[in-house]
């Protein structure tokens, strides 16, 4: 571009070549008494005047016209190009030499200046892009903003994604979908005179590292040396989609945070609702003559139970995120020691958990919970005895809870963690048919497993809860 | 004379269940149905306060460090499982907690716990139940014999021993053994326990002296 003559240049040299024709009849008249010598000093000034305002060449072409004319109108032998004598070959030179080296300079002081004011346009157009993106509200949005600003400059914008080009689904030519790919792998500016791929019919720019779309723009108007400022384009619309994306992100935490508060406090009013009449009714009963041998307190109690499962179910079912810590199952089977010896009817616990058995990783409060309910179906099953013991394999630790009651009879083993499925007599000895499946379903939100052992003689019921081993470190001394 | 206990809940039904319970153990009890009313002078400064974390007008939180800023030992009811707001009451001052339904025996024994700390020992040595602490000369005693413990030990099982029955919670146990920065290595507070269990407890396995509550810290038993 900066190659060609622009209008202003070529009336430059048409006013340099007359003022060299003015020069030459003057000399040639000897007007004002000039001599070749002095007429040879005055061509220098419009020869001078045409290679500043110009390049090299045309100060190079207005040198070789002006000293062909000095040749042919003024120098012996007259109306000829030839040329007699040093001191006219050297006159010559020197004269062409002077063009040469002045049109040289100003060509590219020139060129540093035009260069300087693409530049100032193209600082101009990214500060323009980026208060443009910045009013972007959404991925599209920003994508559909920035695509018609560069449209605007360089006629045709348009985004190809990663998966489109894989796919070959983009429509592009071969040679562009590789120059596409290229520069999203490379992190780097492709296609149309570039150094990568300079055949393709598009330039392509990256988004950056990681980026799954590439930018392409079409040729026109798309000089090479803007390379470093459409990586810079391009870099600013990748903040602006990070940032959308970030703000996004929070959105959509925020907006969950804001539903675990709610279920949160629905649950809290819900289990303040449930446990506050039942303090009363408790604590009234027992203070009231013959309650207990009338078995009141027991009907309490199962209340109770029965609506800690419901909480428990209505807190799993709301998804509330648990509260995970290293817990030892030394102290969550001492709390069902002492649930046993308020329940049990003579029959005997045997809990043993071995003195080195890992820290497990689970809600406490909900891992008592689960234990209690088995605990409790194992005690409303045993004839006189029930065991628990604890044994840790790689980073699972185990806990079996076995009685010595009839067993889980072979056509509810399948089912028996369903809700309201119970062993036959099971209504009779107080249990509500939610007992077991809630531990299970307490078990999987706790990333363990509850499961039914399944002996070949029948002899009890066994059940195993396997649970993450939580990760330990020994305590600085 | 009867020592008074304030009673602030915003239901009437708990607010009479809890003054039969401490007229059977023989307190007298302050009623407040709001925590503007539990703030208002009262004739008599009461000896410790029971106060519901759910309260109309005032946030029961916002009650507890008023309390304890008199001097008032706070026990906190809470009709949550939930552990996080029990460990955020404890953090505010309050000297222990109790989860509803409760029992009324239950409530008079941990009642008798945070007013037998108020009135301490003065010869330098700190004793609850079998144990005694000899801070000054870094001694620990079990039923009259001395203890071989770590360092840390020595602190876990001091910190406890202070804390006279009442619970102390996971991060104030790890603040007060390990320094601030350690205050969410829970890790840390069970292998210590373990090991202090080992050497204190008749079966470790089932342990009877130091008590654990789910979610929220230990407290050392009876006393």
């Amino acid at each position: 571009m900066s190659d060609r003559l622009r209008p202003g240049q070529i009336f430059d040299c048409g006013l340099a070549l007359a003022a060299i024709g003015l020069i030459i009849v003057l000399g040639a008249r000897g007007v004002f008494g000039l001599g070749i010598t002095a007429t040879a000093l005055l061509l220098t000034l419009p020869v001078l005047w045409a290679a500043s305002r110009g390049s090299a060449l045309i100060g190079a072409v207005t040198a070789l016209i002006a000293s062909v004319a000095l040749n042919y109108f003024l120098l012996p032998p007259l109306y000829t190009f030839r040329i007699h004598g040093a001191t006219y070959v050297v006159t010559f030179a020197v004269f062409t030499a002077v063009a040469l080296v002045t049109g040289g300079f100003a060509a590219g002081l020139r060129a540093r200046q035009d260069e300087a004011a693409r530049r100032a346009r193209g600082s101009e157009f990214e500060t323009d892009f980026v208060a443009e993106i910045a009013l972007a509200s959404s991925r599209e949005d920003l994508d559909r903003r920035a695509l018609a600003m560069l449209g605007t400059r360089y006629g045709d914008a348009r985004l190809f994604t990663r998966a489109d080009l894989s796919a070959r689904t983009s429509g592009l030519a071969p040679l562009d979908a590789s120059a596409a790919i290229w520069a999203l792998e490379h992190d780097a500016v492709t296609g149309f005179a570039s150094d990568v791929m300079p055949g393709a019919d598009f330039r392509f720019v990256s988004f950056g590292r990681g980026s799954q779309d590439v930018l392409a723009l079409a040729t026109e108007r798309l000089p090479s040396s803007d390379a470093p400022f459409l990586l810079r384009v391009a870099g600013h619309w990748g903040h602006a989609r990070d940032h959308l994306q970030a703000l996004d992100e929070r959105r959509r935490r925020e907006d969950a945070e804001a539903r675990d508060r709610t279920r949160r406090a629905l649950l809290s009013a819900l289990g303040h609702d449930f446990r506050t009449p039942l303090t009363v009714l408790k604590e009234g009963l027992a203070r009231l003559p013959g309650a207990r041998e009338a078995g009141l307190l027991a009907e309490v109690e199962r209340l109770r139970h029965l609506g800690e499962d419901l909480l428990a179910s209505a807190r799993l079912d709301a998804g509330v995120p648990l509260a995970f810590e290293p817990v030892d199952l030394v102290d969550t089977i001492a709390s069902l020691e002492a649930q046993a010896a308020r329940q049990a009817n003579g029959i005997v616990l045997d809990a043993r958990v071995p003195d080195d058995l890992p820290l497990v990783s689970a809600e406490p409060v909900m891992l008592a919970h689960l234990l209690g309910n088995v605990l409790d179906n194992a005690l409303r099953h045993a004839r006189g005895r029930v065991e628990i013991s604890c044994r840790a394999e790689d980073d699972v630790v185990t806990v079996l809870v076995s009685d010595d009651g009839p067993g889980v009879p072979p056509e509810l083993a399948d089912t028996i963690f369903d809700p309201f499925v119970s062993g036959e007599r099971a209504e009779a000895r107080g249990g509500s048919g939610l007992g077991l499946a809630i531990a299970h379903d307490l078990a999987g939100a706790m990333g363990g497993l509850l499961t039914l052992d399944r002996p070949d003689d029948r002899s009890g019921a066994v059940f195993r809860l396997s649970l993450p081993v939580a990760a330990t470190r020994s305590p600085p001394e | 004379m009867r020592r008074l206990v304030l009673v602030v809940d915003d239901e009437a039904a708990i607010r009479r269940l809890l003054v039969a319970v401490l007229d059977r153990g023989g307190y007298d009890a302050l009623e407040a149905a709001s925590g503007r009313e539990a703030l208002a002078p009262a004739r008599r400064k009461p000896a410790a306060a029971i106060v519901d974390l759910r309260l109309p007008d005032l946030d029961g939180m916002e009650l507890i460090p008023r309390l304890a800023a008199d001097g008032i030992p706070v026990l906190v009811l809470s009709a949550e499982l939930d552990t996080a707001e029990k460990v955020a009451a404890l953090d505010l001052g309050a000297e222990d907690y109790l989860t509803k339904p409760f029992d009324g025996d239950e409530l008079l024994a941990r009642l008798r716990v945070l007013l037998r700390r108020a009135g301490e020992t003065s010869d330098g040595i700190c004793r609850h139940g079998p144990f005694a602490i000899d801070a000054a000369h870094h001694r620990a005693l079990h039923d009259g014999t001395l203890l071989s413990l770590t360092p840390r030990e020595f602190a876990l099982l001091a910190a406890l021993v202070d804390g006279r029955g009442r619970v102390l919670t996971h991060a104030a146990l790890l603040e007060r053994v390990w320094g601030p920065a350690h205050r969410d290595d829970l890790d840390y507070l069970r292998v210590a326990i373990r090991a202090l269990r080992r050497k204190i407890e008749p079966e470790p396995s089932s342990p009877r002296l130091i008590l654990n509550e789910p979610g929220i810290g230990y407290r050392l038993a009876g006393g």
